[in-house]
């Protein structure tokens, strides 16, 4: 239960990163400035980067980020109803114990 | 008609003033816009009262139902998101700034996608209608107060420049009286969306999503045809790879991401990180971005709608991307070798000034529509947010025990009274309010994001570090535009080219390390309840104090934070090697607005 809530957050912080970056990659032209000499499909290597990243790649990988975080979602409500019914369970057990001694002591 | 023929078209007014080139739509294109906007306005009216058929609960007014299927609800996020400025500031705002648009544009993008990642699936799953009603139920009745007030400051700030904006187009285009104009657009608005409510609105805004698809794609490819960029006019997002060689002959700098201004000026490290701050975090805190996400009906199809909003809004931003090329390029090369320049009131209609030069008049006449429903598709979405804040939010709190019907009620008469009283601010508005979108971006950041990203992540944000968070940002995005980013004589921000926008980085970086501290400080959230509800909007259906209740999230937070606080007051670099362009063509269009 504790690695499923884990497995969530690290998937959300990872997918938001991911976004962050690849929709912010204006510093990395701060590192590698030689992007800015270079050509890609026609187009200067830096701006067409920006544009593939944060559109062209950016929809099949947030398609597999609706995919993963959809599985933790059915996940996470499967173990919690299981979770759920063994509380259920075990309340009605402390009931059925706490009714006992009092027929006992009838 | 040949190039050289609309060539003349376009520079005949412009040679009769001398210098200073003068755009004058034709009597046709005038005309025609008129007939697309009558139609388009009765179809969004048409639409609007269909949707009145619909209304019988609150569910139905304020989230049209939860029923919004994944397509329709992506286009509706589409025009939602997409403003009048995006229209036709971005092609303005490229053609002064270069590079530096681009950067805030995909940021932009970024924050949209953020927002479904980090805070719309748990919104959605509180089944409430607004962001405001979270941050009650999750930090009490103060903070809900503080967050309706902001949200009502930035509605406004978002609105006047939109109804300005409508207003300037029928004035410009069909030579109607701006205070005339104005009052039209905005009284058509604020009818579909009082009578539709959040049905009307989506509708109409999957409607006018189209239309600027259409609007702005059809003439961009026209436009990139007649200046030559060949086969590639048919998509115009990467339709001008030919024509690249010519700017970069013309304008070297066009492209660079370390200068801005036609490469006069030096663009740092640090503006890039405060465009992250200020456009990407105050996307993900605008509460009618996030309102979308109510009327999804289900998680799944929320993120879905996300997907199909990240194809239409690419689309049309990337298009916006061409035509502002093709209108750096022509001035470059055509107006600006004859010695003419353009003046900013004609670059904030460069999209217009193109379609007429280099596309049939039928076709040239499309954006005129296109701007007016991607300023009414956002001033509906604002409306619908003043409505909820003031006749859903603040009504149930003060009437705990209102019928659904009077919350119903609420929400038609706050709708509309807003819409009436944005027209009449909209009649003369104050200087400041004309350039505030950027600011409701800032107070956006510094306000509701860091709470809601805590509020949803993190068990221990309570009551008082939220409503600390939201006031020292707040506070402070009010403080440092006012005193240009200084305050007690430190210089807390450097401006520079970004403007008020760079106050972002510190303002926001307060409000998050603010809320962890003082949470901390104060024991965390200790309400059980709340703690039950945290876990709830994850979807369990179970409570654990293990939980969403670790330190190292918020200890992260916080030092990151009060890093880039101290970072922000550092002075900065300029990039290395840069050398500011030895002439720029000239210009004179305003820099950023602070």
């Amino acid at each position: 239960m504790r690695q499923l809530c884990r497995k969530e957050c690290v998937v959300t912080l990872v997918a938001f990163l991911l976004v962050t970056v690849m929709t912010h990659i204006f510093p990395l032209y701060f590192l590698f400035p030689e992007l800015t000499q270079m050509t890609l499909f026609g187009f200067p290597a830096n701006y067409m980067l920006a544009i593939l990243l944060s559109w062209i790649v950016m929809l099949p990988a947030y398609y597999l980020y609706i995919v993963i975080s959809e599985s933790i979602d059915r996940e996470i409500a499967r173990t919690s109803l299981a979770e759920a019914e063994e509380a259920e369970e075990a309340a009605a057990a402390v009931a059925a114990g706490g009714l006992a001694p009092a027929h006992g002591g009838d | 008609m040949t190039l050289a023929t609309l060539l003349a078209a376009l520079l005949l007014p412009a040679s009769a003033a001398a210098a200073e080139y003068r755009f004058e739509p034709t009597s046709m294109l005038s005309t025609l816009g008129i007939i697309y906007t009558v139609v388009m306005v009765t179809l969004f009216l048409y639409v609007g009262w269909i949707s009145k058929r619909r209304l019988s609960t609150s569910d139905d007014f304020y989230a049209a139902g939860r029923k919004v299927g994944g397509l329709s609800n992506g286009l509706a996020m589409t025009s939602n998101y997409m403003s009048l400025a995006t229209f036709l500031g971005f092609t303005a705002l490229l053609w002064k700034l270069q590079y530096l648009l681009m950067a805030i544009v995909f940021s932009f993008l970024g924050g949209f996608i953020m927002i479904s990642i980090a805070v719309a699936p748990s919104l959605r799953r509180w089944g409430k209608f607004t962001s405001m009603q979270f941050i009650g139920e999750r930090f009490g009745h103060t903070a809900k107060i503080i967050s309706v007030l902001c949200m009502i400051l930035l509605a406004m700030l978002y609105l006047v420049g939109q109804m300005k904006g409508i207003g300037n187009v029928f004035q410009v285009m069909f030579h109607i009286d701006y205070t005339t104009g104005l009052v039209i657009g905005g009284l058509v608005v604020t009818t579909y969306v009082t009578v539709g409510g959040m049905y009307g609105l989506s509708y109409n805004q999957t409607v006018q999503a189209v239309i600027m698809t259409i609007a702005i794609m059809l003439p961009t490819a026209f436009i990139l045809w007649n200046i030559g960029a060949g086969i590639g006019s048919v998509f115009p997002p990467f339709g001008y790879g030919d024509l690249i060689p010519e700017m970069t002959a013309a304008l070297p700098t066009y492209f660079d991401p370390f200068s801005t201004v036609n490469g006069t000026v030096p663009f740092s490290f640090k503006f890039h990180t405060a465009i992250l701050f200020s456009i990407a975090f105050g996307t993900i805190g605008l509460p009618h971005i996030a309102m979308r996400y109510f009327t999804a009906s289900s998680v799944r199809d929320a993120k879905n709608s996300t997907l199909w909003a990240i194809f239409f809004i690419g689309l049309v931003f990337f298009t916006t991307f061409a035509i502002g090329f093709a209108a750096k390029l022509y001035t470059l090369n055509q107006l600006n070798a004859r010695g003419l320049e353009i003046a900013a009131r004609e670059a904030d209609l460069l999209v217009v000034v193109m379609a007429q030069a280099f596309s049939p008049t039928w076709v040239a006449a499309l954006p005129i529509a296109g701007a007016l429903a991607a300023g009414m598709s956002t001033v509906g979405g604002l409306l619908m947010v003043i409505g909820t804040g003031i006749g859903h939010d603040i009504y149930s709190t003060l009437v705990p025990r209102a019928s659904d019907r009077s919350k119903m009620t609420m929400g038609f008469v706050f709708t509309a009274v807003g819409g009436l009283v944005t027209i009449v601010l909209s009649l003369n508005p104050p200087d400041f309010l004309l350039t505030s979108v950027i600011w409701a971006f800032v107070v956006a950041s510094s306000t509701f994001t860091p709470v809601l990203i805590l509020g949803i992540w993190w068990k221990g944000a309570n009551r008082y570090g939220a409503i600390a968070g939201m006031l020292v940002g707040g506070v402070l995005s009010i403080a440092l535009w006012w005193t240009k980013g200084s305050l007690f004589g430190l210089q807390l921000v450097n401006l520079g080219p970004l403007g008020y926008l760079g106050t972002a980085l510190f303002s926001a970086s307060a409000a998050w390390f603010t809320v962890v501290v003082v949470s901390f400080a104060t024991g965390g959230e200790r309400n059980e309840a709340i703690l039950r509800s945290v876990d709830r909007i994850h979807g369990w259906q179970t409570t654990s104090p293990d939980r969403y209740s670790g330190r190292v999230f918020p200890l992260a937070v916080a030092t990151v934070a009060l890093a880039i606080m101290v970072w922000s007051a550092l002075p900065d670099v300029t990039p290395s090697g840069f050398q500011a362009a030895a002439v720029a063509p000239p210009t004179r269009l305003a820099a950023v607005p602070e």
